[in-house]
């Protein structure tokens, strides 16, 4: 099976800080 | 005791005990089993096998519910604000909850509509032949992983709430 970033601990705590910033800037930009 | 204050305070109260008992799970199964790893035939067909039998221990319809609770609580607590529209809407100063709000409606929702589906035929609730189980059950990993990461943006947009500095009213 092919392998995601969601298969290790980090990679998902990593990817859901980089989408917390790329929301929170997109949101700064809308606002 | 059940002025409006009081209504808020316990709604709040509602959804944080409910978010922990819901999102704690999530965290505790990353803790636990941070790799993926496929299982076994004899894992998913011998209801004798060990670890077929803690993958059944832990199924607790607990934590989908609790799911809910937080969910409903949120949306009471917006609603009871008249801060429901224009939060869903994300309008000025709300964006931030509003976008929270939306997060939280979509790990809801995967929780209910992807990841219970499949796990039913994991655990051989919903009969289903051996090679769909074992997909299944990557299927709920990613579901389970995708409600984790998105819990990040979620726990940020609820604090950025109350820390008015993301978006200027």
């Amino acid at each position: 099976m092919k392998f995601t970033l969601f298969d290790t601990a980090w990679s998902t705590l990593a990817l859901g800080v980089a989408l917390t910033l790329a929301l929170a800037a997109l949101l700064r930009m809308l606002a | 005791m059940f002025d409006p204050e009081s209504l808020d305070l316990l709604l709040r109260w509602t959804h944080f005990a409910a978010g922990i008992v819901w999102i704690g799970h999530n965290y505790a199964n990353v803790a636990q089993r941070p790799r993926w790893r496929a299982p076994a035939r004899a894992e998913l067909t011998d209801p004798s096998n060990p670890a077929f039998m803690a993958r059944l221990d832990r199924e607790h319809a607990l934590f989908r519910y609790a799911a809910i609770v937080t969910w409903l609580a949120g949306m009471l607590l917006l609603w009871r604000r008249d801060w429901l529209l224009p939060a869903l809407t994300m309008q000025g100063p709300l964006a931030g909850i509003g976008l929270g709000a939306w997060i939280g409606t979509v790990m809801m929702l995967n929780v209910w509509f992807v990841l219970w589906p499949h796990q039913k035929k994991v655990l051989g609730f919903v009969p289903a032949p051996t090679e769909e189980r074992i997909r299944c059950a990557r299927v709920t990993f990613l579901s389970s992983r995708t409600n984790t990461m998105l819990s990040v943006p979620l726990l940020f947009f609820m604090a950025s709430a109350h820390h008015g500095a993301l978006v200027a009213g």
